[in-house]
């Protein structure tokens, strides 16, 4: 819709501003509505306001993982700082955060070529001078973790150091650009299997997000829940236990109880209880995990894939072997499609695949 | 991954929204368990 009188102008500047308070509040459901309306059904804002009801619609949609519809309004600021209506006075900052917050949700649908695409497109935008360091850096951030979640590991991390110098020398040691880069390092220590290594920058993370957020702060909980991934690959399930319990209940308090981030909690929590031969509740938070990623997602996600191996291994300790030889079965396309052929979790997951079927044909032993 | 807090983001729209801090985050890392295998080769405990 195109109004262009002063008084729909003023009325839709107010619903923005009422979006941005339950923002702040933590209503993100609220906040997605009222945006929505601003820029879809009410009298349309002049383009530099559109383009920035749009992009913070597109930050509350990130937030409740919604990736598609996120995806969707990100390719409408696009298709706005391309048109010819009116300049964007920041239009390079604005393309180059456009382009790299799309490439971020192109990932987080395990749509990698097309992330790797758009950031390069990203890093290019970035190159204008009047882009500040701080965006060219979060292309950098952006593009490490692609590289991270295809196994090309040590790309990742020549990025992320880089980002992390970047950021150091920027804003300081204890901001929160670094705190989530430690996050980062955390996260790809992990994929690598360098569980020790991971621990220190994980602790990092939590102790600097903590100098300025609340306990119950979903940037805090993140980080607590990348330690207690880590602490499970170190074999400290107890210590992950309550950490991941923890960060359940403050998710499902922020967000409620179908949201993406609940999900990794229960398969954390799934982990911690197959390390206590408690396999039963580790099934339990599986089928939780499953139900909120197939429905966030979609069915074909490797994160699904994950999650269908973790189910095999935990009906293998209860000696269902037939059951974890077809669920390490639908988990390898999965994985097949999305990663590298020698992807740690894919090599894992065959060999978990093997094992059980090895154990199936195998006849089964007395008590 | 949604990452965006409340307190990092703008108080106004017209204060020149940025969401580095919004994409900077994202980078989950989540168990993947592997059948473990004993020493003794039974195979029925596993591990991370």
């Amino acid at each position: 819709m195109s109004d262009g009188s002063a008084a729909g102008w003023a009325f839709t500047r107010t619903v923005v501003a009422r979006a941005e308070r339950a923002l702040a509040d933590g209503d993100l459901r609220r906040a997605e509505r009222l945006l929505s309306a601003a820029t879809a059904r009410l009298p349309r804002l002049p383009l530099p306001e559109q383009v920035q009801a749009l992009q913070l619609q597109a930050i509350v949609l990130m937030e409740l993982a919604e990736h598609v519809a996120a995806e969707g309004v990100l390719r409408q600021v696009l298709d706005l700082l391309e048109s010819e209506e009116a300049p964007v006075d920041d239009g390079a900052e604005r393309l180059t955060e456009t382009l790299t917050a799309l490439g971020t949700v192109l990932r987080l649908q395990a749509r990698y070529q097309w992330a790797d695409r758009v950031l390069r497109d990203a890093a290019a935008a970035a190159a204008d001078p009047a882009v500040s360091p701080q965006a060219r850096l979060a292309v950098l951030n952006a593009s490490a973790i692609v590289c991270k979640d295809t196994g090309s590991f040590e790309r990742a991390e020549q990025l992320y150091r880089e980002v992390l110098d970047g950021f150091t020398e920027l804003d300081g040691p204890s901001c929160d650009a670094v705190a989530s880069t430690c996050h980062n390092l955390a996260g790809l220590s992990h994929a690598r299997g360098r569980y020790a290594e991971a621990e220190p920058w994980a602790r990092r993370a939590v102790e600097i997000r903590l100098r300025g957020h609340p306990a119950d702060d979903p940037s805090v909980l993140a980080d607590q829940v990348v330690l207690a991934a880590v602490l499970v690959g170190l074999g400290r399930e107890d210590e992950a236990e309550p950490l991941y319990a923890a960060a359940l209940s403050g998710y499902e308090r922020l967000y409620g109880p179908a949201h993406y981030e609940v999900a990794v909690c229960h398969n954390g929590l799934a982990a911690c209880r197959v390390a206590a031969d408690d396999a039963e509740a580790a099934l339990r938070h599986l089928r939780e995990a499953l139900q909120i990623k197939r429905a966030v997602l979609g069915g074909s996600h490797p994160e699904v894939g994950v999650l269908l191996n973790n189910m095999g291994v935990a009906l293998r300790s209860l000696r269902r072997d037939a059951e974890a030889a077809a669920a390490h079965g639908d988990a390898i396309p999965l994985l097949e499609a999305a990663l590298p052929p020698d992807h740690p979790t894919l090599l894992s997951c065959r060999e978990n695949l093997a094992d059980a079927r090895s154990l199936e044909e195998r006849p089964s032993e007395p008590p | 991954m949604p990452a965006t807090t409340a307190a990092a983001l703008p108080a106004t729209a017209a204060s020149n929204p940025t969401w580095i801090t919004g994409v900077i985050l994202g980078n989950h890392s989540e168990p993947v368990l592997v059948t473990r295998r004993a020493p003794d080769g039974d195979r029925s405990a596993w591990g991370r």
